[in-house]
């Protein structure tokens, strides 16, 4: 996570990906029970996805893991239960040690959460995810989020020194060429040119990409299948992407009434979160037109259609800090 | 319209000159050496032989600018494989069965005597089947139209009860070039190396080879596995065949000053480092450091100068030698088969803990380096074992079939590290100049001037 320490009312959307995501892990382990997985994620010093899959799915074995050793200190501190295990180590650590990690907390399966929300490499952190799918078994959940935004690119053209032919090309041309040269071999074929609107779609192609290489393996084939797929915004774009790991042959494993996938297993259903910051007036106001969302463009005119939708759709899993928004 | 014919069958001057080309004359050796193996093998195989199965076997080789010759006890050609023996390619390729041996009899020892020879002596005794071929200067300087002299004299000789059962080789008369090599010492103890380094685990299991009249040291793969520093092992069966994988470290991390040197010396090289492949004993790839064993592959760095602590061992065994991720020469893998990339990828996983081990202790490894001492230096194979017994798991997912170690390497506490890196660069002269003025040394490393004018600065303004 980037741990940036932002107050909630700034990014009200990842709170609402973070939400559904622990509503979803909810449904998935109803049918085993919570002693049944170990929950692990990067988690920063706050821990907060920790305690929302706490809260909503009532796992309390939970691992969360960092480089930094002042940060791995500080969630041995925050941690929402006293079975909480802290590990001070890599992502890319993390799938050789899920064994261990499993048996000390003796459970069958884990579900893992690989949150990149900085600039690092997005092959990097792909071969990260692709070495963690191949350590899962049938009933592992495997979930990854990585920054989709147009700074990402501008860095990038920045940084590099481009060759002569894409220095001439267009700002969609380049875009491309960046992003090919930071997705490596996980980019979609074919990428000549990209628009601002499509990083976000294009990085998901790549998740799936990697998620195809998550299959290969020596054991028991398998099969992941995506059972969220979300698109937000805060300060960033960012696209995340959850998966669900089952034995080659079976149907999908979505739980049922859950509408955010499709059912065929496809790429093509994609959440947009899209639900504008707002203030308490704000908030009530809409709050009390929830089934005539169009009135409240009569009386808001400031916001526009999409926002208000993504809102209302979404309303049971909006953040509502009263006490520290104005 | 007239019609004429043309023939269009290889001549045997192709043969007996282009074949050579294409090998080195230390591997055509080798390729001997491996034939007297596969006989080895077939002996071991009938003798229900398993641990030391090859005790007893030996392979002599004179080398010398006189006379080349290989002389074994592994039981000769048999009856049943002799005409194959000399002819060109293998006619029937199962003629080894389910032995682990691959390509025997069928190019390596033409090539081998048609790349030194001008004439040359095959004997072979097996059991009450005893023949000598020869190889006359004619047969093997062929005239322009000669084309249809294949033929070889053979003649069949008395069993004789004072010799074992094997094959000699002798060729009197060297080709010139040949006569030159064998006449440069440091080329023939290079030979030496190069067959304790192909053999070495064939050794191990009891076979001996000498090269003029001294043993050959056979040599392996150690790690250093201590209390601190276990190297990451892995044992799986895929299609049938056994994989074990050992990497670790094998001496002191390299640091800045050596690095420096590396990358100024002519001939650095990188050691010991990179990972050895064996099959069914016999190894394919020697200290690789490429993309076939995991290195630049996804997350893992390209082999550099600052892993060259860094060793591993993979080994392939399988009774089924067709199941082996071998190429037909014997020298490569064969890349395009799940074994092969079971293997990789964990190697890989060995790689990635011992390149970032590297990595956090950059600019500290004065700090780690005691540990990595050379006492505690193991053969790879014992410290698998080792290791596997004591402190493996089981790979998830593999239902108990495979098991890895995953080593927790020691990272410096970044609580406690009071360092700070300062790079800077500075012209060649200058370097050079204070080089000289502090250590008495112009060639000193960047980094021993840069230390050295730190320190001085340090007692000049700290005293005041």
């Amino acid at each position: 996570m980037s741990g940036s320490g932002l107050p909630y009312r700034l990014r009200p959307n990842k709170y609402v990906d973070r939400e559904l995501f622990a509503e979803l892990v909810a449904r998935l382990t109803a049918k085993h029970g919570p002693e049944h997985y170990v929950y692990t994620s990067m988690a920063a010093h706050h821990l907060t996805d920790l305690w929302a899959i706490y809260r909503k799915a009532g796992i309390e074995k939970l691992y969360a893991f960092d480089m930094n050793e002042i940060i791995v200190q500080r969630q041995e501190f925050n941690a929402p239960v006293p079975k909480t295990k802290c590990g001070n180590h890599l992502a890319s650590d993390l799938p050789g040690k899920l064994s261990e990690i499993l048996d000390e907390f003796e459970a069958k399966n884990a579900i893992v959460w690989l949150d990149f929300t900085d600039f690092g490499s997005r092959k990097d952190q792909l071969d990260d995810f692709v070495q963690l799918l191949r350590a899962c078994v049938a009933g592992d959940v495997a979930r990854i989020t990585l920054d989709a935004s147009e700074k990402w690119l501008k860095r990038l053209l920045r940084e590099q020194v481009l060759r002569e032919d894409v220095q001439s090309l267009p700002v969609d041309g380049q875009y491309a060429a960046a992003f090919r040269a930071d997705v490596g071999r996980f980019s979609p074929p074919g990428l000549s040119e990209l628009t601002v609107s499509e990083i976000g779609n294009r990085l998901i192609e790549a998740v799936a990409i990697a998620a195809r290489a998550g299959t290969d393996r020596t054991s028991e084939p398998v099969r992941f299948w995506p059972v969220m797929v979300a698109e937000y915004a805060d300060s960033r774009n960012m696209v995340t992407v959850t998966l669900v790991c089952t034995e080659e042959d079976a149907q999908n494993p979505a739980p049922p009434g859950w509408e955010l996938c499709s059912m065929d297993g496809s790429w093509t259903e994609i959440l947009r979160i899209r639900a504008p910051e707002l203030s308490s007036r704000e908030r009530t106001t809409i709050d009390s037109h929830l089934s005539d969302p169009s009135k409240v463009l009569e009386i808001m005119p400031f916001f526009d259609e999409s926002q208000i939708r993504s809102y209302v759709d979404l309303h049971r899993f909006q953040p509502n800090f009263q006490n520290v928004v104005p | 319209m007239t019609r004429i014919e043309l023939n269009g069958a290889p001549t045997k001057r192709f043969f007996v000159d282009m074949l050579p080309r294409d090998i080195e004359l230390d591997d055509a050796i080798l390729d001997l050496v491996d034939n007297s193996i596969d006989g080895a093998m077939r002996k071991a195989k009938n003798m229900g032989a398993f641990d030391n199965r090859y005790r007893g076997m030996r392979c002599e080789l004179v080398v010398t600018p006189e006379r080349f010759s290989i002389n074994d006890n592994c039981g000769g050609i048999p009856e049943s494989h002799f005409d194959a023996a000399f002819r060109l390619g293998r006619p029937t390729i199962g003629l080894d069965g389910d032995l682990p041996t691959v390509g025997m009899y069928g190019i390596g020892m033409k090539r081998a005597i048609f790349k030194m020879a001008k004439s040359a002596t095959v004997e072979s005794r097996a059991s009450s089947f005893c023949r000598r071929v020869e190889y006359t200067a004619e047969w093997l300087t062929p005239a322009d139209n000669d084309d249809d002299n294949w033929n070889l004299d053979v003649e069949t000789l008395e069993k004789d009860p004072s010799l074992e059962d094997g094959v000699y080789i002798l060729i009197d008369e060297l080709k010139d070039d040949t006569k030159r090599r064998f006449s440069r010492s440091d080329l023939v103890e290079e030979l030496r190396d190069k067959l304790g380094e192909v053999f070495g685990y064939i050794m191990e299991a009891g076979f001996t080879i000498t090269l003029n009249g001294t043993p050959v040291k056979p040599k392996r793969v150690h790690v250093i596995h201590s209390e601190s520093i276990k190297p990451y092992t892995y044992f799986g069966i895929v299609d049938g065949v056994e994989i074990e994988v050992t990497i670790g470290v094998f001496r002191s991390l390299a640091t800045q000053g050596e690095l420096d040197r590396a990358t100024t010396a002519a001939g650095a090289t990188s050691g010991r480092a990179g990972v050895t492949v064996v099959c069914n004993d016999r190894v394919v790839l020697v200290e690789n450091t490429s993309t076939i064993t995991g290195w630049g592959v996804a997350k893992i760095p390209k082999f550099h100068p600052q892993f060259r602590a860094i060793t591993g061992l993979i080994e392939f065994r399988s009774d089924d030698a067709f199941r082996l991720p071998v190429s037909t020469t014997k020298r490569d893998l064969d890349t395009d088969t799940n074994t092969y990339n079971e293997a990789r990828n964990r190697a890989m996983e060995g790689l990635r803990r011992f390149t970032q081990l590297t990595n956090v202790w950059k600019g500290r490894e004065s700090e780690l380096n005691p540990e990595l001492k050379a006492e505690n230096l193991t053969d790879a194979r014992v410290a698998h074992n080792i290791v596997m017994s004591e402190s493996a798991r089981a790979v998830r997912g593999s239902k108990g079939a495979a098991k890895q170690f995953l080593p927790d390497l020691p990272r410096p506490s970044s609580l406690q590290d009071p360092l700070r890196k300062i790079t800077f660069r500075r012209p060649l002269p200058e370097i050079r100049k204070l080089g000289e003025s502090l250590l008495d040394d112009p060639n000193s490393t960047p980094s021993e001037v840069g230390e050295k004018a730190w320190e001085d600065a340090l007692k000049r303004y700290t005293s005041q």
